[in-house]
Formats: structure tokens, sequence, C-alpha cells
């Protein structure tokens, strides 16, 4: 005694397979150069991806952003423990795809649902995102390793700290 | 049938879709009309600045400057998602149907073609094509998410099955966000596309008509004696009877005159009343047309078939207001079929709102020429039309109903239903007006013929 129709646009909590895919292999990604560092680290990462699979399964945004918070401690875990720059870095980019692809995943399923077909949208606005990120990574690195020596540190510290305060004035202007 | 939404997003980056696209240039370039319905941030990659700070501070204290890194990749993500800029696009729409001819619960592809006719690319768009509620998409996805370059075009291919009557397809529901996905801009493309679904309404062997007829001559015979094909009776002869009724056999063993007479023939005018309210609007099994359904294409046939026995027909409701006064001929008959197509207030959309049926029959009965049959057709599942075949019947209407069974006796709820609506029959059979009870599943033709040779025999 009810439309039978397939709901138009109704949100759906699974979200499409491209972007889940996505986000699933930037926690790997992370989780394993974490591991290449530290055990301990690499325990914190692993539990994070996990945690974001749950999230992307359920469809919670809350689990994803939770589980990405847990990626990152781990990256930054194996940073105190004195992880080599390369590693730290491959683990930040794949930090920065859990939390993009993942939470782009779960728009596109409350929006789209998993019918539709996401692959060419996913692929332009994840594959952004890792060539902003690797491009602000590798040029941090360029600084690093130039810096040679000499209290390479400190003008990195400088440089990222004005360049965030440029992004907060862009922001409030 | 195919269906491009499952393949990759066609006209993709890819050489072949960039060709297609300049060299249609020229067409559908008009931008179609856009309404931004609302904007909304979503808040992504605000997080960014934080993790920068956390990790230049773990960096500092911990004295690992690598984790700096980290640092520069978030920031990085910090003035990806400052340097985002929302765009302001340029759309053309355009929506196509194949096959353009069918039936009511015939598949047809719909084809929706987005063209980005703006000098901006579109990096990050989703499309939801705005079927009607009432139409189910039976193959493929109304939805799309792509990325549209100036004069690029994507198509959204489904398959939906079609019902009787008008559907309205609103344009297209369309999500524009930046590179960085952290603005969100919902617009509403395009314009309004008709898909009427005209039932053909293949006549019936038999009709179900009483005895009230017009003064005219035609094809309903009726128990009054005088002029026609089939013999009524004998009575003697009167001065004035023409010769060639006169009963000569008679004459010859007798010797008495006496005069023949038939059953005269006359053409009825009928109304069918198409009880469409939101009550009839229910099936006992999913897979089920709606009572309503059922009830429009019996109006449909009977419509039909009337006209093509020489009859009047015209259609009113029970429901939303329409009516078609009796009438006969080609002009009428395209109208009629046309209404039953087109007209929203039989539609397959469940209507909003009541529709007491007292003010309705009284409304009919200022409307309803004298001497004219009435034919219900009603799913009789509330008390309603019970009271309506009262009024009519008391105004000197003669009233059949013809009623097409939406019961089912699975559950004990079903099983009241069922009970009440056979009462509802009895009752109304009470009133010497004939009911056809029509199940699901069986053919009208036979279910009429077999209620009229229960009244005859």
């Amino acid at each position: 005694m009810s439309e039978d129709a397939e709901p138009v646009g109704e949100p759906t909590a699974r979200p499409p397979l491209p972007a889940g895919v996505a986000a699933v292999a930037g926690a790997v990604v992370a989780t394993a150069a974490v591991a290449t560092a530290s055990i301990v680290a690499f325990g914190a990462a692993g539990l994070g991806a996990w945690v974001v699979i749950v999230g992307l399964v359920l469809g919670r945004a809350r689990l994803v952003t939770a589980g990405t918070a847990v990626v990152f401690s781990g990256v930054l875990l194996a940073g105190i423990l004195g992880a080599p720059p390369l590693p730290l870095l491959v683990g930040a980019i794949g930090t920065a795809v859990v939390y993009d692809a993942g939470h782009y995943a779960l728009r596109l399923g409350t929006q789209l649902g998993r019918t539709g077909s996401t692959e060419l949208v996913t692929l332009v606005h994840v594959g952004a995102t890792v060539a902003v990120a690797t491009g602000a990574g590798f040029a941090g690195y360029l600084v690093f390793e130039l810096g040679a020596g000499n209290q390479p540190s400190s003008a990195l510290i400088a440089l990222l700290v004005a360049a965030l305060l440029f992004v907060a004035a862009l922001h409030s202007s | 049938m195919s269906v491009a939404s499952e393949e990759p997003p066609a006209e993709g980056p890819d050489e072949a879709g960039e060709a297609e696209g300049e060299s249609e240039a020229d067409e559908e370039t008009e931008p179609a009309p856009l309404n931004v319905l609302e904007r909304h941030e979503t808040g992504h990659w605000e997080i960014a600045g934080f993790a920068a700070l956390l990790a230049i501070g773990a960096g500092v204290l911990f004295s690992q400057p690598a984790l700096l890194l980290v640092a520069a990749v978030a920031v990085g993500l910090a003035a990806h998602r400052q340097a985002a800029t929302q765009p302001s696009p340029a759309l053309s729409m355009d929506r196509s149907f194949e096959p353009e001819e069918f039936d009511p619960g015939d598949v047809i592809e719909v084809e929706t073609t987005i063209r980005n006719v703006g000098a901006e690319t579109l990096a990050d768009c989703r499309f939801v094509d705005l079927v009607p509620d009432e139409l189910s998409v039976v193959e493929g996805s109304p939805r799309r998410a792509t990325t549209l370059r100036p004069g690029q075009r994507c198509t959204i291919t489904y398959a939906i099955r079609v019902r009787r009557g008008r559907h309205t397809f609103d344009g297209v529901y369309a999500i524009l966000s930046n590179l960085a996905g952290t603005t969100e801009d919902e617009y509403h493309v395009g314009t309004a596309t008709e898909l009427d679904c005209v039932p053909t309404a293949r006549p019936l062997q038999a009709t179900v008509l009483r005895q009230l007829t017009t003064p005219y001559a035609g094809r309903l015979t009726t128990d009054k004696p005088g002029e026609g094909l089939e013999f009524h009776a004998t009575r003697e002869y009167r001065p004035g009877d023409a010769l060639r009724r006169i009963d000569w056999n008679q004459y010859a063993a007798t010797g008495e005159l006496a005069t023949l007479q038939f059953r005269t023939e006359r053409s009825a005018s009928v109304v069918l009343i198409a009880d469409v309210r939101r009550a009839s609007y229910v099936r006992s099994n999913p897979e089920d047309p709606h009572a309503a359904d059922r009830v429009v294409e019996a109006v449909g046939r009977l419509f039909v078939t009337l006209l093509d026995n020489d009859h009047r027909a015209g259609i009113a409701t029970f429901g939303p207001d329409y009516w078609l006064s009796p009438n006969d001929g080609s002009e009428h008959r395209n109208r009629g079929l046309e209404a039953l197509g087109a007209e929203p207030a039989l539609s397959p959309a469940v209507p909003e709102g009541q529709y007491p049926v007292r003010l309705r029959v009284r409304r009919l009965l200022r409307r309803l020429p004298e001497m004219t049959q009435v034919i219900i057709c009603t799913p009789l599942i509330d008390e309603a039309p019970e009271t309506a075949v009262q009024m009519l019947e008391s105004a000197g209407h003669e009233v059949t109903l013809v009623s097409p069974d939406p019961t089912a006796m699975g559950t004990p709820g079903e099983i009241v239903t069922a009970l009440e609506r056979r009462r509802r029959i009895r009752a109304i059979h009470e009133f010497g007006v004939p009911v056809v009870d029509w199940p699901v599943g069986e053919r009208l033709d036979v279910v009429i013929a077999r209620t009229v040779a229960g009244w005859s025999g």
C-alpha cells in the first residue's frame, strides 16, 4: 500500500567505492611508511586505519575524522621517536588522503548514493590533494636538505609559521 | 538497453570526448535557467592548520626537525583550502526519451545531457536528474558526479518503467564544489520536461448498461416495444399500423390481424466516474497496479466501448475535479483519451487533500444531463461510494458499479477489509444496483461478460 519507486536522491549511509578505496589506500600507505620507522607508531597508525574503515562502512563522518586523527598521531609518534624525513613525508601525505578521500566518499554517498559513477571526479579531487600535499612536502624537504648543517630547522620553522600566518591572513580578508 | 552511466564517465578528458565537445559546440549552447538553492561550507580541510601547528609544536618540543615536513604538508593543504575559488557556472540541459512511442508498463530510456557552456572548468559537479516520484528507475542511475571543462558535456542515462498519465521531470539538481571541496553550491538547472503516457484503451466485448436511455435511436436494446430488430411481442392490430409490421402468418392461420412489436433500440448517455481519491491508491501486492490505476483503465476501456457502440459517454471523477460532458464523435473520443493520459486529476500521482464525495455528487447532479446513466469505477474500500449510489439513484440516474478488487486474504487486517468490501457490495446490490467485482489478474472483458450472464440468468 505504498510507493515502491526507487528512492531518488535519498541518502545512503554507505559511500561509493572509488573514494572509499582511495581513503583505505591512503591509510595503508601511511601505516606502511610509519612502520619502517617504529613499531609503536605502526600500531597507532594501523589502529587508526581500522577506525577509518569502520567509519566508512557505517557511514559515520566522526569515526572517519577520529580514525584520521589516530593515523596522524601515529605519524607524529614516528617523528618523535626519530623517524627519517622521507617516511614521515609519505606518512603525512597518506594521512591527508585518508582525511580527504574519506570525507569525500561520505559526502558523495549521501548526495549520490552508491550507484552513480564517481571514478573521474574522485580521481580529480584526490589527485589535487595528493599533488598539493606532495608539492608542499617536497618544497619543505628541499629547504630541509639545502639548509645543510647550520640550523636548518629554525629556518624551516620560521618559513612554516610565516606561511601559516599568511594563509590565516588570506582567510580573514 | 545499454546504460552509459555504468561505463567509465564518457566524454572524459580524452581526445575523443574533446573532439565531440567541439564539433557540436554550436548546438545547445544556450545556458539553461539556473537557480541557486543554497550555499554551504563543508568545513573540509579546516583541520589542516591545527595539524600544522601540532606538528611544529611536537617537532620543536622533541627536537625532531623531520616533523616540520609533516607541518609543511599541512600548511600546503591549508593554503589549498584558502586558494580554492567557487565557480560560477553556466550549464545547458537537454533531455530525451527513447523510444518516443510507448505504452504504460514499458521500459524507456531517459538521456539527460548537461553541457558546460561557461568559460570556467567545473572540477566537481554532482548531478541528480529529478525523476518524478511516481516513476521507478529500473536500470542505471539518475545520479552522476563528474568533471566538466568548458564545452564538455556529460550524459546521465537510465531506464524507467513508465506509468499512465503525465509525468514531470523537473530539471536537474546540481551540486557544484571547488577542487578542495570546501564549499558546495546547490543549483536547480533547466526546465521541466513532460512525459505523457496515453494508455491505448482497448474496447471491451460487452458493456454494462442499464435501461435508462436517451430518446435517440441507438444500439441499446430496451424493453420498450416499438421499432427495432429483436422480436418483443405481438398485439392486436390498430388502424394506422404499418403494413410491414402486420403478422401475416397469424392472419393466415386465424384470420385476425395482429401487429408485430420489436424491442426499441436507443442510444444511452453515460457518465463514467473514476474514483481516484487518495483512498483508491491501494494494492495488496507491491507488484500490482494501484486500484486507482485499474479504475482509470476501466474508465478508458468503457469509454471507448460506449463510443464504439454509438452511445454518448462522458468522464467525471471523485477526487481532483475533472469533467467531460457526455458526447460522441471522434473529436470527443480523442479528448477523453488524452485526458486519461495527461489530465492532472487522473494522473498516477497520489492526490493531496480530501475530496468529500457528498459534495462532489451534488456538483455532479447539477452537471448531469437528464436520462444519463452513471458507471462508477471504484475499489469500494470505504463507505463514500455507497452514499454516491444512493444520491444518484434517488435523483433518477441509473447506476452501475465496476469495482477493481484491491483486497487480499493474507493478514487478519486484510481479511477484515475484504469482508467489509463484500458486505458493501451486498448492500449496494440491495438497492438494485449491479456491481461488477473485478479481481486482480482477471481480464475485465471476462468479468463483465460473466456478470452480465449472471443478471440475465
